[in-house]
């Protein structure tokens, strides 16, 4: 099924092209959909535009750090526990922030990102991360100061 | 576990020397006044100076007066070995170090009942601490004091203990001590006066909790007896404090260190400003208003991201998104969400995030308010687990009715562990309005007389897991219950007591329910070869614990018969079942291929022999419990620890604790 010579061309929001192996671009959902509705086969026709799948909601910069999961995910070894599948995962998005110098709008993107392209994987890894970071705020205040969020109004009685 | 521990009430006097009277015992310590064993208590000056100790308070130290409740024990409740009632007054074994029956013992060890076939899921794991609780043991001493140290006497396998809990006056739990997981890294192979730095606190109390988590043991864990020490209070404070609790109320927060959300937890009334239905009015909110709350909260439209360099905010993610985040976190930081802004109010009652519902992590914290507050959010509930909650009085019957009235019709997991707020209604309601459930776990209810009576479970008939573990119920309501519960696949009637004929419920698994899985039958009683027998008809079963049961009957070829026909064995307990020949352990060895955990201990006939051949043959075997089969010579042990090593196996012997 996979054709490792094969690549997609795959557009983001601000114009720039990427191209993706056709192994990788099949983790994202929306690969397939765009695959089946849009085009038959992967032959090269003369009017390029018709082979380039748009993201319209992706910036670049953001789809070059969904690009780097794919590209660990592929890495993995398969046969694992759920378990132990999901601490990896957890491992792995953990480290692509750090790499990246990700702050909160960033995962907020990526997590947008993720939801897009239909990669449950990073979906999962990254509400995953910020539940964390939720469940270390020790009250309210703290959560609302960490996520900058306004205070509307008693919310308890 | 030694052979001692005969089941029957008559006891040969040898095996114990525990004293009888444990008050007697305390008087005389605070007669004496001197130092005890290493670490001993405070002393507190000589009588003359009693009466001005009245007036003041004194130091003391005492042991445990008698037990309120306990999760598990290895024993039955009628005999004196390995039972929670062992840990009232002085310690009898320590500091000798071993496997004693005069101790309290619980029925698991390490991970090897996660990994067999009954194991269970824990219903919204993410409530857990990292620390779980597996086990806990209630105990009350005789005078109130402010605590100062707490001390568990550990004479076998120490390193079990993760938490302590004091139950003060104000009727609150504290937490004294939790342990950190470096804490249980370097436990001694020796026996120790366990005493970790409890947290500063006024509380007053004179009952404890004792928290065990068995995953980090080795082996059965033993504890010889508790001791707590602390100030006396004088009796004229006693009657201040007591007096006006309205008032104290307000302080008990810092008391028991507990901050703002628990008690807010605790005193919950949350009332929407809308009476109507909370679902509608999401998805109103959802449909009509979100867009628009969201432009109030200044969220970007994706062509002025582009241009600006503005940050995305968690508020800016879209509701289904929120929602999933949401999902991850536990009970407490979800309440904790609602509280941050209206729109995660709303987020955080979403009755899809109350479908999975435990409080058994908050068992100190649930009341009746809570399980109300709880009720109207978890319209869309499957699964609960109330286990551990209410042992106090803090959960009213009435209230865990109304519960299930309004949300238990399409439950489909409910466990309901040690809930000592249960009564006959209570389970009457659960059988009437329960009937979509899968499985049912009522584990630790041993009223007398037992609240499983009559008919008040036979409208159940989905059941695949049952458990009644150390559960008193009635025979006939059990009978009719396997009938009604063709697919039941986990039954678990450990404890069951003398009243409960073994053969019969036998016999009827093999009538009614042959897609049987998992079967835990610990000291049952009047089980015989004809009962085992029966049981070769379920020929899906996966585990068996028969440990305790069948003590002196022949076996004859009942045996070879189960293992015959049960091919998919992986789990077989059959400790201390003398009649166990060693053709039986032949047979072991021949049919037993899928066997992952077996227990022989106590078996007389084994030789090492059939030791290899069983470790040769059973080749997926993990664990092999060996203890008190006296047939070993000394020297044996160490081929066996060789043959360990060799094919990877867990083997248990008498011989652990006497090598350091």
């Amino acid at each position: 099924m996979s054709h490792p010579s094969e690549t997609l061309q795959m557009r983001t929001s601000d114009g720039f092209v990427f191209h993706v192996s056709l192994e990788v671009a099949q983790q994202m959902g929306m690969t397939h959909s765009w695959l089946q509705s849009e085009r038959v086969g992967l032959e090269r026709s003369d009017d390029d535009d018709a082979n380039i799948m748009p993201l319209d909601r992706v910036s670049s910069e953001i789809f070059r750090l969904v690009l780097n999961w794919c590209h660990a995910m592929q890495t993995i070894e398969k046969p694992l526990e759920p378990k132990d599948k999901l601490l990896q995962e957890r491992a792995i998005f953990q480290n692509l922030l750090t790499e990246s110098n990700a702050n909160d709008s960033t995962i907020f993107e990526l997590i947008i990102a993720a939801d897009y392209l239909n990669i449950e994987s990073l979906l999962q890894a990254g509400t995953q991360h910020v539940a964390d970071v939720i469940n270390g705020c020790d009250s309210v205040e703290a959560i609302r100061e960490r996520f900058n969020i306004m205070y509307d109004g008693a919310v308890d009685n | 576990m030694s052979l001692l521990a005969f089941g029957g009430g008559a006891e040969d006097g040898s095996s114990s020397d525990t004293e009888p009277d444990a008050l007697i015992d305390f008087t005389a310590m605070l007669m004496e006044r001197k130092h005890e064993c290493n670490g001993g208590w405070f002393s507190c000056g000589s009588k003359l100076q009693s009466q001005s100790h009245e007036d003041h308070g004194y130091y003391l130290g005492q042991y445990v007066l008698g037990v309120l409740d306990f999760s598990s024990q290895y024993g039955i409740d009628y005999s004196i070995s390995y039972t929670a009632a062992n840990v009232i007054g002085r310690p009898t074994k320590f500091p000798a170090y071993g496997d004693y029956p005069e101790t309290f013992t619980m029925r698991t060890y390490g991970d090897w009942w996660q990994l067999a076939p009954s194991a269970t899921q824990e219903i919204q794991a993410q409530n857990l601490p990292s620390l779980p609780t597996h086990d806990f043991i209630v105990v009350y001493f005789e005078k109130f004091v402010v605590p100062t140290e707490v001390a568990i006497f550990e004479t076998f396998n120490p390193g079990g203990v993760v938490r302590i809990w004091a139950y003060s006056i104000t009727k609150r739990w504290t937490c004294l001590w939790e342990a950190k997981p470096s804490d249980l890294n370097q436990v001694p192979h020796d026996s120790r006066r366990f005493a970790p730095p409890l947290k500063k606190t006024n509380i007053i109390t004179k009952t404890l909790r004792i928290d065990f988590n068995h995953s980090r043991l080795n082996y059965y864990t033993e504890i010889d007896a508790i001791m707590l020490c602390g100030r006396t209070v004088p009796m004229r404070c006693m009657h201040q404090l007591l007096a006006p609790v309205g008032k104290r109320l307000g302080n008990t927060g810092e008391e028991s260190g507990n901050g703002p959300i628990i008690c807010k937890l605790r005193t919950l009334k949350f009332q929407p400003s809308c009476q109507a239905n909370d679902a509608v009015k999401l998805h109103e909110f959802i449909n009509n208003d979100l867009s628009k709350f969201l432009m109030d909260s200044h969220v970007e439209s994706e062509q002025q991201k582009h241009n600006s360099t503005t940050e995305i905010c968690l508020t800016d993610l879209p509701c289904e998104i929120l929602l999933k985040i949401l999902s991850y976190l536990d009970l407490k930081s979800l309440f904790r969400m609602g509280q941050v802004s209206h729109l995660f109010y709303d987020i955080s009652t979403h009755p899809l995030l109350y479908c999975d519902l435990s409080l058994k992590s908050y068992w100190q914290l649930a009341n009746s308010e809570l399980l109300c507050t709880l009720a109207r959010r978890a319209t869309m509930l499957r699964k609960l687990d109330l286990s551990w909650c209410g042992g106090f009085g803090e959960i009213s019957p009435t209230e865990f009715k109304k519960f299930l009235t309004q949300r238990g019709d399409n439950m489909t997991h409910l466990r309901l562990n040690s809930c000592k707020f249960l009564n006959a209604s209570c389970i009457e309601t659960v059988g009437i309005v329960c009937d979509n459930l899968i499985e049912l776990s009522l584990r630790n209810c041993t009223t007398n007389p037992p609240l499983l009576n009559f008919s008040c479970l036979a409208n159940l008939k989905n059941l695949e897991r049952l458990d009644l573990f150390q559960t008193a119920f009635e025979s006939e309501l059990l009978l009719s219950m396997l009938e009604s519960n063709r697919k039941l696949k986990h039954l678990n009637l450990a404890f069951c007591g003398v009243s409960v004929n073994m053969d019969n419920v036998a016999t009827h698994l093999a009538t009614y329910n042959t897609q049987l899985v998992s079967l835990d039958m610990w000291k049952a009683h009047f089980l015989s070869a004809r009962g085992l027998q029966s049981l070769s008809r379920c020929q899906q079963l996966e585990e068996l614990d028969l440990g305790w049961c069948m003590r002196e009957a022949t076996l004859g070829d009942s045996l070879y018969q189960l293992l015959f026909n049960c091919p998919k064995l992986k789990k077989l307990f059959l400790s201390a079942m003398r009649g166990i020949t060693e053709r039986d352990l032949m047979h072991i060895a021949t049919l037993g291929k899928n066997l992952e955990q077996l227990d022989l201990m106590g078996i007389l006939n084994i030789t090492h022999e059939r030791v290899y051949d069983i470790l040769v043959h059973c080749s997926k075997l993990k664990l092999l419990d060996l203890c008190f089969c006296d047939n070993f010579m000394d020297r044996d042990f160490d081929v066996i620890a060789d043959w360990s090593r060799l094919f990877n196996v867990d083997i248990k012997n008498s011989r652990i604790y006497n090598s350091r």
